[in-house]
């Protein structure tokens, strides 16, 4: 019986304790951010655009938008806060976006300082705007009711199912501060009512150095090993491919696959010469063909397969130079550098300033493994 | 010893219970962000390091288990007494306890820390500090069996948080553990050096041996439990080396909750705020441990009161913990007791081994002479 009440009495002491010692988060009184935008405006200043989920229930729109110029991150954030009738929180922020001006000065001082606060997550997608992200984020679209939400879906989709890079903070980190290798993020465009995801931003260290369209993204992804079902055009001259044609003529043979399964390996095959070889073995299923073309003929199959991995490696060849010429090592060719060279005590710099002048070739082993339905 | 014959069936436990009790009292807050500290020293093979201080750890507490058997059922406190006499042997024994109260300070300011710079940053550390020696208190009033039955739920429950770390894998570069043996050994031996905080306290077996009934079987499961911590310790260091980059792990203090800050459920978007307060379980067991080391000390030596003893140990730890201000001086204070507890649990017990079997050559062939 004794001990009862003594028990009684330690729960009601430590609960007493525990009343009001730790700041409590009554969601009523939150707001929500969900979407953050940088844009950069002259001397250093930045100019914040916040996407709240909006916190007046009977308003019609279901964001409200905040924008506020300051020197600094939380800077802005204390005015944001200024103008907002609820406290801020950053516990949902799903998408910050940086503009491209902001881009090319660098960013990766504002990332490494979202990371040091711990409500925001590792799981933020980074992407960089074509424009103002002010812009982006506070037009009232027609059919986007909540702008935050829909860039994190949509980023979201493309990323488990189409050409664009994971582009988390973890991924961008990552890259930033692994040896040999440099981030790489998606560019939002803003296109009248909508918005598009209109290519990838080249990174070396933490600036924008280039862009590359969704067809070369899509060999990056491939190159990368993260590359899932997705469609591909090729062209392919008719020429190369007229033994099996139905009717002869001149001009290009457009064929379009979908990747079942792809293998990338990475082999450095010359330290003196820094020449790297790239081998992908692609299963790939044939989706559409621009022409007749004779599948009964085994001869025909193999030749075609031949012919889109000659297009395929010609593709990522271009590739691989335009990264190289803007020294931004995206696909982390130092990384295979560092891993195999013993001792090589690799650097970022001395990275930088030995990848624009690597040999690197690849190889495309394409196997069609069925045509469809149809032959 | 006198104290040897009325420890009744009631203080004695199976040998099994090693297994359990001894990986939790090696694994509490080191493991929030040992991975750094490593890393520093010996790059990405640094999980070589975590491989060799186990290794180590197996020999030694083989030589431990060995000294103990020596002595039959003598504990720590009585082995200094017979071997260095009783002045010496209880300056000894009271550095050692010393080291405990230190070694309970670090673990419990640590843990605060952990709580405030991720979830609380205003929760008050005195405040804390409270709860946790408060809970320590009432468990260690229930004695050792106590202690055990807690070890083996949080066994479990460290089984449990093992299968969170499956989620950075899918963001894991293997190639980042290349090439194997890239550094030297002296960079392994420093990077081995710094898991001291981190490893440290599978030295209670000097204290609890005596309490185990079946003593024949004590050297397998104890072996087993450092296994156990090993392999934890490896798993956990190997993912971090997989996932962090190269210049990304150095600026991660806390390694291992970084890596479960991507684990995402529909319900449940940030596990690491569940986690943390979680891992209070298997703290706190730990703490108990320790303090009932501690007390069987004091009342060893000096015949104190073991309930008020503890009140009064609570009290100079809590006193102790809430004078750590800053990150700064936390990091200092295991660094301390990192260097410190490579000496308590490494060298000493090596010294001891020595001194035991010298003292029993000594003593035989005085036998032999009369």
């Amino acid at each position: 019986m004794k001990s009862i009440w003594k028990m009684t009495g330690l729960i009601l002491v430590s609960s007493c304790l525990l009343m009001s010692c730790v700041k409590t988060s009554v969601l009523e009184k939150l707001g929500l951010t969900v979407a953050v935008g940088y844009d950069l405006l002259q001397k250093d200043k930045l100019n914040v655009t916040s996407v709240l989920i909006n916190p007046s229930v009977e308003s019609k729109k279901k964001s409200e938008i905040i924008t506020s110029e300051a020197n600094s991150n939380k800077g802005a954030r204390i005015n944001i806060n200024n103008m907002s009738s609820h406290t801020l929180v950053s516990g949902q922020v799903r998408v910050v976006l940086f503009d491209d001006q902001l881009g090319k000065q660098g960013i990766s001082v504002i990332i490494d300082n979202l990371s040091r606060d711990p409500f925001f997550g590792d799981m933020i997608f980074l992407a960089i705007s074509d424009g103002s992200s002010n812009e982006l984020l506070s037009h009232d679209y027609s059919q986007i009711p909540d702008i935050g939400m829909y860039l994190y879906e949509m980023l979201q989709q493309h990323i488990e199912d189409d050409w664009v890079p994971s582009c988390t903070v973890q991924d961008y980190r990552s890259a930033l501060y692994s040896i040999g290798g440099d981030p790489i993020l998606p560019i939002l465009h803003k296109k009248d009512d909508s918005v598009e995801i209109s290519g990838l931003a080249l990174f070396s260290d933490d600036k924008v150095v280039g862009t590359i369209a969704p067809g070369e993204a899509y060999l990056l992804k491939l190159l990368q090993g993260k590359q899932k079902t997705d469609l591909k055009e090729i062209s392919i001259d008719r020429n190369e491919l007229h033994p099996f044609l139905l009717k002869k003529r001149e001009g290009t043979v457009r064929v379009v696959i979908s990747n079942i399964g792809s293998k990338t390996r990475f082999r450095l095959t010359s330290v003196q010469k820094l020449e790297f070889h790239v081998n992908v073995h692609m299963n790939v299923e044939l989706q559409e063909i621009t022409d007749h073309y004779d599948f009964r003929n085994p001869k025909a199959k193999t030749l075609l397969e031949q012919k889109i991995g000659k297009a395929l490696s010609k593709e990522t060849d271009r590739l691989i130079q335009k990264l190289q010429r803007m020294n931004s090592d995206a696909i982390g060719f130092g990384k295979v550098y560092r891993s195999t060279v013993r001792g090589s005590n690799l650097s970022r710099d001395k990275w930088h300033g030995m990848f624009p002048s690597a040999k690197i070739h690849s190889h495309f082993k394409v196997n069609i493994i069925r045509t469809g339905t149809t032959e | 010893m006198s104290d040897t014959d009325n420890t009744t069936q009631k203080y004695q436990f199976n040998a099994f219970m090693l297994l359990f009790l001894l990986s939790n009292v090696q694994i509490g807050v080191g493991i929030f962000g040992f991975q750094r500290y490593i890393y520093n020293e010996s790059k990405h093979d640094a999980w070589l390091s975590v491989i060799l201080i186990g290794i180590v750890t197996h020999l030694i507490m083989w030589i431990m288990i060995a000294t103990l058997k020596k002595h039959e059922s003598f504990d720590l406190f009585d082995i200094h007494r017979s071997l260095f006499g009783k002045w010496i042997g209880s300056v000894i024994s009271i550095c050692l306890m010393i080291y405990f109260i230190i070694n309970m300070t670090a673990i419990i300011r640590t843990y605060i820390e952990a709580v405030q710079s991720w979830i609380f940053p205003d929760f008050p550390t005195w405040l804390l500090s409270l709860i946790l020696l408060v809970l320590m208190v009432y468990g260690s009033l229930g004695g050792i069996r106590v202690i055990l039955q807690l070890s083996f739920i949080c066994f479990f429950l460290i089984l449990g948080t093992l299968i969170l770390f499956y989620y950075p894998l899918q963001y894991a570069e293997w190639r980042r553990i290349l090439p194997i043996y890239n550094t030297t050994m002296q960079h392994l031996l420093s990077g081995a050096k710094k898991m001291g905080f981190t490893i440290a306290g599978f030295e209670i077996i000097y204290f609890v041996y005596h309490h185990v009934k079946d003593k024949n079987k004590v050297m397998r499961y104890a072996q087993g439990s450092i296994l156990f911590t090993n392999l934890l310790y490896l798993i956990i260091m190997i993912i971090s080396i997989v996932y962090f980059s190269e210049n990304q792990m150095p600026k991660t203090i806390w390694g291992s909750i970084n890596l479960l800050k991507i684990i995402k459920y529909p319900f449940l978007e940030r596990i690491e705020f569940i986690a943390i307060p979680f891992w209070m379980f298997v703290v706190v067991p730990g703490l108990m441990m320790l303090a009932w080391v501690l007390l069987r000390g004091t009342s060893k030596l000096f015949g104190w009161n073991q309930k008020l003893t503890l009140y009064g140990l609570a009290g100079v730890v809590f006193i102790a913990s809430i004078f750590f201000q800053n990150r700064r001086q936390i990091d200092q204070l295991n660094d301390f007791i990192g260097e410190f507890s490579i000496i308590v649990s490494y060298l000493y017990p090596c010294l001891l081994f020595v001194l035991t079997y010298a003292a029993a050559w000594w003593r035989n062939r005085k036998g032999s002479k009369a």
